[in-house]
């Protein structure tokens, strides 16, 4: 006995009939019933559970097929209730033009068979309700897909941000092609993957975007790749990687320049074969993703280094965009503070000495940087009870028009020497390497600050995807550059366990 | 000799056309389609002969369309042969009565075999075929099909409830069964079966026809008294008898009226 | 324009409680197809009724069949003087038909299609195999309204009825004499003899009534109504001529008359020689000017 209950609205203008059915499903439907058009559509405009409608071919005690003129009018108006035509007539023709005009299903009354007829109401009922859940959950990812690339927006008007705009739209149009993005942390690396992906080919199908230095290597392959049941501790069952995921979409490969060799390899045969294999798996599986990368680090130097195949490089460079620093389009700083305090018209917003200081900074770490000065300034004016932001609410580093890292930027980041130490201070980065960390670390912290040491907050502003990436990367520089950390209270009160100055 | 069957069709062959038969190499044998053995006959068969028109149900009926439909599966290399009283009946098969001595022995061998019969010019009589489709047509006072579904669908109904879900009787009469009025339909059944069931004593289906007859003989009585009495129901026997004449009723259909759907064909 | 149809039956309505009136037609396509009872005996007043009742109602092209009972009066002389109304060109076709005694097609016990019931209703309760069946052409009676079907089948059966009664009796005449065969010539006064014997009585009387021979409440007419009513069929051809011409013109009246005279000389009289094929030919040639289906499905 099924305990579904649907609802069904029989049409038909023989009332013994409705008395029949209702009887024999009683104990597995509800039923309704009209007995001509203006009764069915009565029903309709004042009920709107049912779940399907059985419908009579004739109608009426003509010969003509009133009920089959009905079926358009129905599907159109209303699209979710599925239709079975009840007929006497069994000529092919009209069961064909009836199935044709929408009706699901066909059932004749010269035979009916209980079991029959129950299954095929459950099944157009159910297959019609599993298209309306598919038709509703794509709606939901292409909204949700909107959102993302809305939250996403790829801003700007200088003539660099144009030309990658025209080539990013090109290259969209090859959809297999390899691209690499490089440009300084912060310069909208993953704003650029997206827009070559809501303007290409692959739109309709996954972005999925990775920060490859977030996750421990550890599981570093088995995130990308997947896994099968059992092939190491803890691994409880079957999981899909992020390559699995993005198949027919793209994947988008973030700091690409802290893969160690296992990850380069795989990636190279995937690059080369179109196949990967899931950890402690022995199949291949063969997808179909777009690989876009994008790394801030000098790839051909770590080629040279031996720390980066150049197999490897060969394949991520077929089409290489470089986004500029902030810096070098100035022009697009009004643009993008519009887009973050949300008003075009930034006199509403800041004064013209806050303006001003916002656009001769020198943004080291360009949008990200200037997104979240946009939020400290925001959280300032408003302590401070301010209408307008002024000079006085913007992060200090600005007013002072020096960054906390001092920039020591010697030609391109990508493709540059590693560039001669700085003098040194506490603060003062011996190295790229250091130098970024402590951008990231002011990040953090700063952040930490703000969301009021709520890690799950931060992690997702920094774009992480939970608390363990972030703790992770914590480590990590703790690990590499123990030194800095002295900057850093919140970062050190708020994790411990790992700083241990 | 060649063995050529001769159906009268209600009517009485003169004796000449046996004699002529007989002088062309012919031998002329009566078949009576009440027998269910009568097919057998086609084996060995040179030719059928159908007396055209037909008569019963007082009018003359033209069973032909029937005839051919039947033997293009059942013997197609036979030849079917009208032989009536008009004059001007254009097809090569056809037979004047009044004109035996026209035809030689060569015309036999000019006769088209049913499997390649040219299209037939129109008949006179009933047109059985079209009385045939009626029969079945899913709509309409006419079809005898329809009223029989109706009251199958009741007792399926019915039976359902009794053996499956255990429903007293008293309740399922009361709810399905009484308010169907089977007594009322079974003689709407029995009014457009004698409408019917005389037109077809001189075709292939005439046997299949009796059986059905016989077979609701059986459910007459129950029936008649609307449906009251719950034991054939229980035990199958009401149902079993319907489901057979459906089937029996289906097998004519398939191979007389153009192909229908049918999502249950059993 | 679909022409109005009406059927009038002249029958004993009032008997039956049904009484006199219109009934209409529920799911004709044809909206203004009725059925007209009235109770009137034969009379001057009931020819004055039918006049004005025929003349109404073949308006504006619309045609109408009149049926009247036998037991009220009715035999052919009226039959004539109805289907001779002077109407013009603007008034449909009228058709007359004398029923009686449930041996017409309009009678459910001869047809389950049919109109009629027993006296005065349009239900019959026949017994078929034993068992009692009833038959209705009433689809509600409280809307005074009859099935299409049936009014349908009657109107086509008596639209065909003069050509499938001929048909009919030459099959069965040339059956008959088709027995004699090789034989196709008889010699005069040989068919005669043939018609004469009993087992052909019920042809010879049909030749008869074909050719105008059998007078209103004779013998002969009598026993040809117990024929028709022993196998319920109608036999007789109440004034075959006058039917012919006015519903199929005067070629087809003159094709009867040449028949007819062949038959009163050779076949039914020691005229002449009987040729089997002549009769045959001068059957088909009536047939040819009677246009129309000899039977509907």
């Amino acid at each position: 006995m099924s305990s579904k209950n649907y609802h069904i609205l029989i049409v038909d203008d023989d009332t013994e009939f409705h008395q029949q059915i209702r009887y024999a499903f009683r104990r597995q439907f509800l039923f309704s019933g009209a007995v001509n058009e203006q009764q069915l559509f009565q029903k309709l405009e004042e009920e709107s559970d049912f779940d399907l409608l059985l419908l009579d071919l004739v109608l009426d005690d003509t010969e003509a097929k009133k009920g089959l003129d009905l079926i358009p009018q129905v599907v159109s108006q209303y699209p979710e209730l599925p239709v079975i035509i009840v007929t006497g007539d069994r000529s092919i023709d009209t069961v064909v033009t009836a199935m044709k005009l929408g009706a699901k299903n066909f059932l004749v009354k010269d035979d009916f068979d209980f079991d029959y007829w129950e299954q095929r109401f459950t099944e157009v009922i159910e297959g019609s309700k599993l298209k309306q859940e598919n038709r509703e959950l794509r709606a939901e990812v292409d909204r949700r897909r909107a959102l993302e690339n809305e939250a996403y927006p790829f801003i700007g008007e200088s003539p660099q941000i144009k030309e990658i705009k025209r080539i990013l739209k090109l290259v969209s149009e090859e959809p297999d092609v390899t691209v690499l993005i490089t440009g300084e942390t912060g310069t909208g690396k993953e704003v650029a993957a997206r827009y070559l992906h809501a303007h290409g080919a692959r739109s309709k199908g996954a972005f999925q975007a990775v920060n490859l230095s977030a996750i421990q290597d550890t599981l570093l392959e088995s995130t990308l790749f997947g896994h099968k049941k059992g092939a190491f501790t803890g691994a409880s069952r079957d999981m899909e990687g992020y390559f699995s995921q993005a198949n027919h979409g793209i994947l988008m490969l973030d700091e690409i320049g802290d893969i160690d060799q296992n990850i380069q390899i795989k990636l190279l045969r995937f690059l080369e074969t179109k196949l990967i294999r899931p950890v402690g798996s022995d199949q291949d599986i063969h997808l179909d993703v777009q690989v876009v990368t994008a790394t801030h680090r000098d790839l051909s130097a770590a080629v040279q280094q031996g720390r980066f195949r150049a197999d490897l490089f060969q394949r991520l460079k077929a089409m290489v965009i470089e986004l500029p620093p902030l810096r070098a389009r100035r022009d697009d700083i009004p643009l993008l503070l519009g887009h973050y305090f949300q008003e075009p018209d930034l006199s509403k917003v800041m004064t013209e000495g806050a303006l001003e200081a916002m656009l001769e900074y020198s943004w080291i770490g360009n949008i990200r940087e200037l997104k979240n000065a946009v939020s400290y300034a925001q959280l300032r004016a408003r302590i401070q009870d301010k209408k307008l932001i002024d000079e006085r609410c913007l992060p200090v580093e600005i007013l002072n028009s020096e960054p906390i890292i001092p920039v020591v930027m010697q030609g391109n980041p990508a493709g540059g020497e590693m560039g001669a130490a700085p003098a040194a201070s506490p603060a003062s980065p011996k190295n790229i390497d250091e130098e970024h960390a402590l951008i990231d670390l002011d990040r953090i912290e700063k952040l930490l600050i703000q969301k009021n040491k709520v890690k799950k907050d931060v992690a997702i502003a920094i774009g992480l995807e939970n608390t363990d990436n972030l703790r992770y990367r914590i480590k990590k520089h703790f690990d590499k550059h123990p030194h800095l950390f002295a900057n850093f209270p919140t970062i050190s009160q708020s994790y411990r366990r790992i700083v241990k100055l | 000799m060649r063995i050529v069957l001769l159906v009268e069709g209600g009517r009485r062959a003169p004796q000449a056309l046996f004699t002529q038969c007989a002088e062309w190499g012919i031998e002329l044998q009566r078949i009576n389609l009440e027998q269910d053995d009568w097919t057998n006959e086609l084996e060995k068969a040179y030719g059928l002969m159908l007396m055209l028109p037909t008569w019963g149900a007082n009018a003359y009926l033209s069973p032909v369309a029937l005839w051919q439909q039947y033997l293009q599966k059942a013997a197609p290399d036979i030849r079917l042969i009208m032989a009536s009283f008009q004059s001007d009946f254009q097809h090569s098969n056809h037979l004047d009565i009044l004109r035996l001595t026209d035809y030689s022995t060569s015309w036999w061998e000019q006769c088209q075999l049913v499997g390649h019969m040219e299209e037939l010019p129109p008949l006179i009589g009933v047109d059985l075929s079209e009385k045939l489709s009626r029969f079945f047509a899913g709509h309409g006072q006419d079809s005898i099909v329809a009223v029989l579904s109706r009251i199958r669908l009741v007792v399926q109904m019915a039976s359902r409830e009794l053996s499956k879900m255990d429903t007293p009787y008293d309740e399922i009469y009361r709810d399905l069964v009484e308010p169907a009025e089977l007594a009322q339909k079974w003689r709407e059944w029995r009014n457009r079966w004698i409408n019917y069931y005389p037109l077809f004593e001189h075709t292939p289906i005439a046997t299949r026809l009796k059986q059905i007859a016989k077979q609701t003989d059986g459910v007459e009585a129950w029936m008649a008294a609307g449906g009251k009495d719950e034991e054939p129901l229980r035990d199958g026997s009401i149902l079993q008898v319907l489901n057979e004449v459906r089937t029996r009723l289906q097998q004519i259909e398939n191979q007389y009226v153009v192909q229908k759907l049918s999502h249950t064909y059993r | 324009m679909i022409k109005a149809r009406t059927i009038v039956v002249v029958w004993s309505w009032n008997r039956s409680g049904l009484g006199e009136g219109e009934w209409h037609i529920a799911g004709s396509n044809h909206i203004e197809d009725r059925v007209v009872c009235l109770d009137r005996p034969a009379s001057p007043n009931a020819l004055d009724t039918l006049t004005e009742v025929l003349t109404d109602y073949s308006r504006d092209g619309g045609e109408v069949m009149l049926f009247l009972h036998r037991h009220h009066g009715y035999f052919q002389d009226h039959l004539k003087s109805l289907i001779h109304l002077p109407l013009d060109d603007s008034h449909g076709q009228v058709q007359c038909f004398l029923f009686g005694e449930g041996a017409d097609e309009i009678y459910l016990t001869s047809n389950a299609r049919g109109l009629l019931g027993t006296s005065g209703t349009f239900t019959a309760n026949m017994i078929f195999e034993g068992q009692q069946v009833e038959s209705s052409a009433i689809a509600s009676g409280e809307r005074r309204e009859l099935k299409a079907s049936h009014f349908n089948y009657v109107w086509q059966a008596y639209r065909q009825a003069l050509r499938r009664r001929i048909y009919e009796l030459k099959e069965d005449v040339l059956a008959t004499l088709a027995q004699a065969l090789p034989d196709t010539v008889f010699a005069p006064g040989e068919v005669y003899q043939v018609l004469n014997l009993p087992v052909n009585r019920v042809l010879l009387l049909r030749l008869l009534s074909f050719v105008g021979r059998i007078r209103k409440h004779s013998d002969l007419a009598r026993e040809i109504r117990t024929f028709e009513r022993n196998s319920n069929r109608t036999l007789t051809f109440d004034d075959c001529g006058i039917q012919l011409e006015t519903t199929h013109g005067q070629a087809a009246a003159e094709q009867h008359a040449v028949l007819a005279a062949y038959i009163l000389r050779n076949v039914l009289a020691k005229g002449g020689e009987v040729s089997i094929l002549e009769l045959r030919e001068k059957f088909e040639e009536l047939l040819l000017q009677i246009s129309g289906l000899t039977y509907h499905s």
